[in-house]
């Protein structure tokens, strides 16, 4: 269980566009352990996707490009591969589900055969028992009549159906680590919560790691077991789930969990960061967090903290408020 | 499926009423009659009886509404009398001309839409790079030239200096190729940059799709993702830009069949437009508009074929 299976290393991914370049991934270390969920929350463009994206070596070039560090795999530098090593991982030993199960499906393919191209690629099955192992996938995820389903397009299944099938696609090949990026933003919130329960449940069934990509803590909360924090395309905190919710150290950390409304307290002003996500294009030299923060030190403006480490259970966090306790 | 062909093949009544309707209008209230029949008489008998003898020969001396009748009935029994300045009945010349404007039209486009096709899938395929850009370059110098200045171009290098094809002319059966040659070639020439343009913004459409993101999660390799997804659903809009030209191919190329006296329906309207043939012109109107209506409702039944969201009811 306890075996690294993903290890990234100081990643930057890019983006040379015509105002500048944006660093959308900037100097991210993580890594994710055997079986284990970790959760990668951040608000919109802090470089959540685009750490999937690296990972999957879906980063669209031009005009993203990896320009530094290392993403291991089962302790091989995915960065490294060829193309074609990359295709036969994919699908494979590592797979995804997107954001938006309206538009991932093909719409003029049926289920079943987009379920069981997985397999023409990834295994020697022949066309039949491609197709009854992609309707026996398509029971697994819950999905009633299967023999029936597989035979559908997409058009005719709801958005919570299509996770489903993505889901099924994604773990067809039973892989050791699942990107699972905002998987239910899409969706209603009770299909939502039934989308959570299955990616668990066949996390616990199939023993794959899963990276949760997500803005919404309370799925954090209920799902993941360590989390990362990003914000501005940088690694601002990570702990497990625990020492994270109770004992947050990053101003932006303790902002976000502030920011959760409470149930039965609605006259209760709810706390807001105030200021917004700096351009990425052209960041200042010091903490991309200073604009906003609470706690912002004279420091803060002109130099970017170190990552420190707090205790020996991994809790890290970018920030120059700890460096004192650190150093000495 | 059944009832929505019915249903459309009804439709096809009013719209043959309503062309029949608009060229009835054009000429009986717009044009002047007695001018125009003045120019159907040939040149030595154009007295006042004479005219007055055409009039009635063409029922154009009916009242309106009788004479709207006669051309719904020609149109029903697809007998619009003999041609004036040809002397043969109407119906006989499309026959005779149809194949012919098919033989021009057909090969030259079925070889079109093959070639901009492939050359489109490669753009595509690498797309932004050397090949994409070379290709809209050529693509769009293509665009840039007008027909005339081909035809002229092709038949004097090609064929009066180079002695490739033959200037111009027509002979029947399998010797008409030779003829056909050069007039295909300009075809092609022509319209493929049209079609690279268009082909290939309807495959790139695809290419930046969601669906193709989770293809490439899935682990397929760039071409089963550009053939069995990028293309098959880019066959959409391209089915519905091949189907709709067909029944312009069966009328002809009117400039080419002009330039190198091919006898095909479009020389036929040509000609019929110089020579005030009435009765050829009302059957041409009648057989373009026939065509149109057949194809966009075949347009609409393959539809439903390639694409399983539509559903015709």
């Amino acid at each position: 269980m306890n075996n690294t299976i993903l290890e990234i290393k100081n990643l930057k991914t890019y983006f040379h566009t015509e105002e500048g370049t944006v660093r959308a991934v900037d100097d991210v270390s993580f890594s994710i352990k055997d079986g284990e969920i970790l959760g990668l929350v951040g608000e919109s463009g802090c470089g959540k996707s685009v750490t999937s994206l690296s990972i999957m070596g879906l980063v669209p070039v031009p005009p993203g490009k990896i320009e530094g560090g290392q993403i291991l795999f089962e302790g091989k530098d995915l960065l490294k591969m060829s193309e074609k090593e990359l295709q036969k991982i994919r699908g494979d030993e590592i797979t995804m589900i997107f954001q938006e199960p309206m538009t991932a499906l093909n719409p003029v393919s049926r289920i079943g055969d987009q379920i069981a191209e997985v397999l023409e690629f990834h295994t020697d099955l022949d066309k039949k028992k491609r197709w009854e192992k992609a309707v026996e996938m398509i029971k697994l995820v819950g999905i009633p009549e299967p023999e029936k389903r597989a035979r559908s397009y997409p058009h005719e299944m709801s958005g919570g159906m299509r996770q489903r099938i993505i889901i099924a696609m994604a773990l067809i090949q039973n892989p050791s680590l699942l990107i699972a990026d905002e998987p239910t933003t899409a969706l209603d919130v009770t299909i939502q919560a039934q989308i959570l329960d299955l990616i668990k449940k066949l996390n616990n069934q199939f023993h794959s790691a899963v990276l949760l990509i997500t803005h919404d803590l309370s799925v954090i909360a209920e799902n993941a077991d360590r989390v990362v924090v990003m914000y501005a395309g940088k690694l601002v905190e990570s702990a497990d789930v625990k020492t994270l919710f109770n004992n947050p150290k990053h101003p932006y950390t303790k902002g976000l969990l502030k920011s959760i409304p409470i149930l039965g307290k609605p006259d209760k002003k709810l706390h807001i960061i105030r200021g917004t996500v700096p351009n990425l294009i052209d960041l200042p030299p010091g903490c991309p967090f200073f604009n906003r923060c609470t706690e912002a030190m004279e420091k803060c403006e002109n130099e970017l903290p170190e990552i420190i480490s707090l205790d020996n259970d991994g809790h890290l966090v970018r920030c120059h408020l700890y460096r004192q306790e650190h150093t000495t | 499926m059944i009832h929505y062909i019915i249903r459309r093949t009804i439709y096809l009544i009013p719209i043959l009423l309503g062309a029949a309707m608009i060229f009835f209008l054009i000429f009986n209230v717009v044009g002047g009659q007695d001018r125009y029949l003045y120019n159907m008489l040939p040149k030595k008998v154009r007295t006042a009886d004479q005219i007055e003898v055409y009039r009635h020969k063409y029922g154009l001396d009916k009242p309106l509404v009788a004479q709207y009748l006669d051309y719904v009935k020609q149109m029903v029994t697809f007998n619009f009398g003999k041609s004036e300045s040809r002397k043969l009945p109407v119906t006989r010349l499309i026959k005779r001309m149809v194949p012919v404007s098919a033989a021009l039209t057909f090969p030259a486009f079925t070889m079109e839409i093959i070639i901009s096709l492939v050359l489109a899938a490669l753009c595509a395929f690498f797309r932004g790079r050397f090949i994409d850009k070379l290709l809209t370059i050529l693509s769009v110098i293509g665009m840039s030239i007008s027909m005339l200045v081909l035809i002229m171009v092709g038949q004097y290098f090609l064929s009066y200096r180079l002695h490739l094809f033959p200037i111009s002319g027509w002979q029947r059966g399998i010797y008409a190729v030779r003829y056909l040659m050069l007039p295909w070639l300009l075809w092609v020439t022509v319209s493929v940059g049209y079609d690279i343009r268009f082909f290939r913004t309807a495959l790139l459409e695809e290419v930046h799709k969601d669906y193709i993101r989770t293809a490439r999660a899935k682990g397929l390799n760039e071409t089963t993702i550009m053939f069995r997804h990028v293309l098959k659903n880019a066959m959409i809009p391209i089915l519905t830009y091949v189907v709709i030209q067909i029944p312009f191919l069966l009328t002809g190329s009117i400039m080419l069949e002009r330039f190198f006296s091919i006898p095909g329906i479009g020389s036929l309207m040509v000609t019929a437009i110089f020579n005030y043939d009435l009765p050829v012109l009302k059957a041409i109107v009648m057989v373009y508009t026939l065509f149109f209506v057949v194809f966009s409702l075949l347009t609409d039944i393959l539809y439903a074929f390639v694409d399983p969201r539509i559903r015709l009811s």
